[in-house]
C-alpha cells in the first residue's frame, strides 16, 4: 500500500514526531490518577466491547497503579530514544489497557481514541533512526534499499489519515444526524448555551453573545461542518493542509473559548503536519552560509 | 507491517463510519450530531443525613469527575431499565458505595441514610430562560429499594 505518492520524508521528521507526540502524552497524563475509578460500584461497570468479547477484567488499583507506571516509564524510553520500539509497545498496551478502562463506566469518550493508534505507527516504523540516544545498529541510516525508501513516509501519511477519519467522521456524523437543521435551526445556539451548566463552563460571555445571533450562530456551524467534513483531503492535497489543518487547530482553540474546554489529546495529530524536515534543511542551510569564511585579499609579502 | 497498520487503522474505522457503530477505540465520533433539544436533561444527586443534605456530585467523595459519574448513573438507570430492574437500585448502590468509602476514611462527608437522583429539566432556548430555575422530577430514591428490602422502615 502506498499512499504517500511522490512525498518524501527524512527519519528527522519522523523522530520528531515521536518525540513531541510522546513528550505532549507525558504531560497530558503525568498527573492522571486512574485508581479511583476501581472503587466506582459494581452497578456501574458497563464494560465496553472490546473488554466484553476479549473477556478482559476489570484490575484492581494495584494493577492500574503497575499500568500508569509502565505507560510513563514507556513514554519516557520513547522520548530519550532508548528501546523505542519496546517502550511504544509497551506504551500501546498499557494505554489501551487505561483509556478503554475508564470508558467502562456508561461513558464512552472520544479525546483518547487516537492515542492507541499514534503508538501503534510509533512502534511500527522506524521512528527511532534519528534523535535517539541508543541507535540500533541496523536501523542506521544510508542502509535503505528503493523498495524501502518510503520508510520514513508511510507513518507520518498515516497519521495524516488518522487525522482525516476521526475530522471527517465528525462531520458526517453531524450531516448524518442533523442534516441541514444542525447548521440553519437553533442548534448550535442551544450546544452553546448548554455548556454554561457544565461544571467547568466558560470563563467568558463569548458563547452567549454568539448564541443570540442566530446568524452568527449558523455561520459558526457550517464552518465547523465545512472544516470536518473536508479534513480527509489533507491526506491527498497540499492545499488542503495548508487551508484545513490549521483552520481545524484555530476550530480546537474555538472549543475551549466557547465550551469552556477542549479535546487537548487531539493537538498531537497536528505535530504530524509540521514539516520539520524542512526547518532542519533551512537550518542547517543557515549554518553553512554564516560558517563561509569571507575570502580576505591576500596580503602581499612586505617589500624587502 | 505498513500494510497491516494503514489497513489495522482505516479499514475498522471506515466500517463503523459507514454503519454508524461505536467500537472503541475505532469510533463514528457523533459528538454534538444530534440536533440538541429546547429542553437539556441532567441528573443529580442528593444525599440525605438526619439534619443536613449532601450535594454528593463533589469529585472529593468519588475521586472520579461528576462527568463521568454522570455517565455512570445514566448507564446504570438504562440498563437496569433494560433488566426490568427499578433505578431506585442504582441509588441505593451509591448510598452503599458513599458510606463504604466514608468508614474506609476516603472521604470527611456526614454519615448519610438516603439518597436521590432526580432529573433537572433546564430550557436553554435563550439566556434568560437558562438563568431561570430547573424543573425537577424524582428520577430514584434508595429508600423504595430499602423499605422494600426491610432494611429500613
Amino acid at each position: 500500500m502506498k499512499l504517500s505518492g511522490s512525498l518524501s520524508f527524512g527519519p528527522e521528521r519522523l523522530a520528531v514526531c515521536r518525540i513531541l507526540t510522546c513528550a505532549m502524552l507525558l504531560y497530558f497524563y503525568w498527573m492522571v490518577d486512574y485508581t479511583p475509578y476501581c472503587m466506582l460500584p459494581s452497578e456501574f461497570w458497563d464494560p465496553i466491547s472490546l473488554f466484553k468479547y476479549l473477556h478482559i477484567p476489570r484490575l484492581s488499583s494495584q494493577w492500574i497503579t503497575v499500568l500508569q507506571t509502565v505507560f510513563m516509564g514507556s513514554l519516557v524510553l520513547c522520548v530519550i530514544g532508548v528501546a523505542v520500539r519496546a517502550g511504544a509497545i509497551l506504551a500501546l498496551f498499557s494505554s489501551t489497557y487505561l483509556f478503554g478502562f475508564v470508558n467502562c463506566f456508561g461513558k464512552v469518550n472520544h479525546d483518547a481514541t487516537i492515542i492507541p493508534f499514534l503508538l501503534l505507527i510509533i512502534a511500527a516504523s522506524r521512528s527511532s533512526d534519528s534523535f535517539t540516544l541508543w541507535p540500533r545498529p541496523h536501523e542506521k541510516r544510508g542502509q535503505l534499499s528503493a523498495s524501502q525508501g518510503d520508510v520514513y513516509t508511510w507513518p507520518v501519511v498515516a497519521a495524516w489519515a488518522l487525522f482525516g477519519l476521526v475530522f471527517g467522521a465528525a462531520g458526517i456524523a453531524k450531516i448524518r444526524y442533523g442534516g441541514a437543521d444542525w447548521i440553519l435551526s437553533d442548534n448550535m445556539s442551544r450546544i452553546l448555551r448548554l455548556h454554561y451548566l457544565s461544571d467547568a463552563p466558560p470563563t467568558t460571555d463569548l458563547a452567549h453573545w454568539i448564541a443570540d445571533s442566530s446568524i452568527l450562530s449558523s455561520a459558526l456551524a457550517a464552518g465547523a461542518v465545512m472544516v470536518e467534513t473536508l479534513a480527509p483531503l489533507a491526506v491527498f492535497s497540499r492545499l488542503a493542509r495548508i487551508l484545513v489543518v490549521p483552520s481545524m487547530a484555530l476550530m480546537l482553540v474555538g472549543f475551549y473559548l466557547l465550551l469552556g474546554f477542549a479535546p487537548y489529546q487531539y493537538s498531537m495529530l497536528f505535530v504530524w503536519f509540521i514539516p520539520f524536515d524542512r526547518l532542519f534543511r533551512k537550518c542547517e542551510s543557515k549554518e553553512v552560509e554564516d560558517s563561509d569564511p569571507v575570502e580576505e585579499p591576500q596580503q602581499l609579502p612586505a617589500a624587502a | 507491517m505498513r500494510t497491516l497498520v494503514l489497513v489495522g487503522i482505516i479499514v475498522p474505522h471506515l466500517y463503523c463510519i459507514i454503519f454508524a457503530d461505536e467500537r472503541w477505540p475505532f469510533s463514528h465520533y457523533p459528538m454534538y450530531a444530534p440536533l440538541q433539544a429546547e429542553v437539556s436533561t441532567s441528573h443529580s444527586i442528593t444525599g440525605y443525613s438526619d439534619n443536613q443534605t449532601v450535594d454528593l456530585t463533589k469529585r472529593e467523595f468519588w475521586g472520579v469527575s461528576w462527568g463521568t459519574l454522570k455517565g455512570a448513573i445514566r448507564s446504570s438507570i438504562r440498563r437496569s431499565k433494560q433488566t426490568q430492574k427499578s433505578p431506585d437500585s442504582t441509588a441505593a448502590a451509591i448510598l452503599a458505595e458513599y458510606e463504604r468509602r466514608r468508614v474506609l476514611g476516603l472521604h470527611d462527608g456526614p454519615r448519610i441514610v438516603r439518597v436521590k437522583i432526580e432529573t433537572r429539566h433546564w430550557n436553554i432556548e435563550s439566556r434568560e430562560a437558562l438563568e431561570s430555575a430547573p424543573e425537577i422530577t424524582l428520577h430514584a430514591d434508595s429508600d423504595r429499594v430499602l423499605t422494600a428490602d426491610g432494611i429500613r422502615g
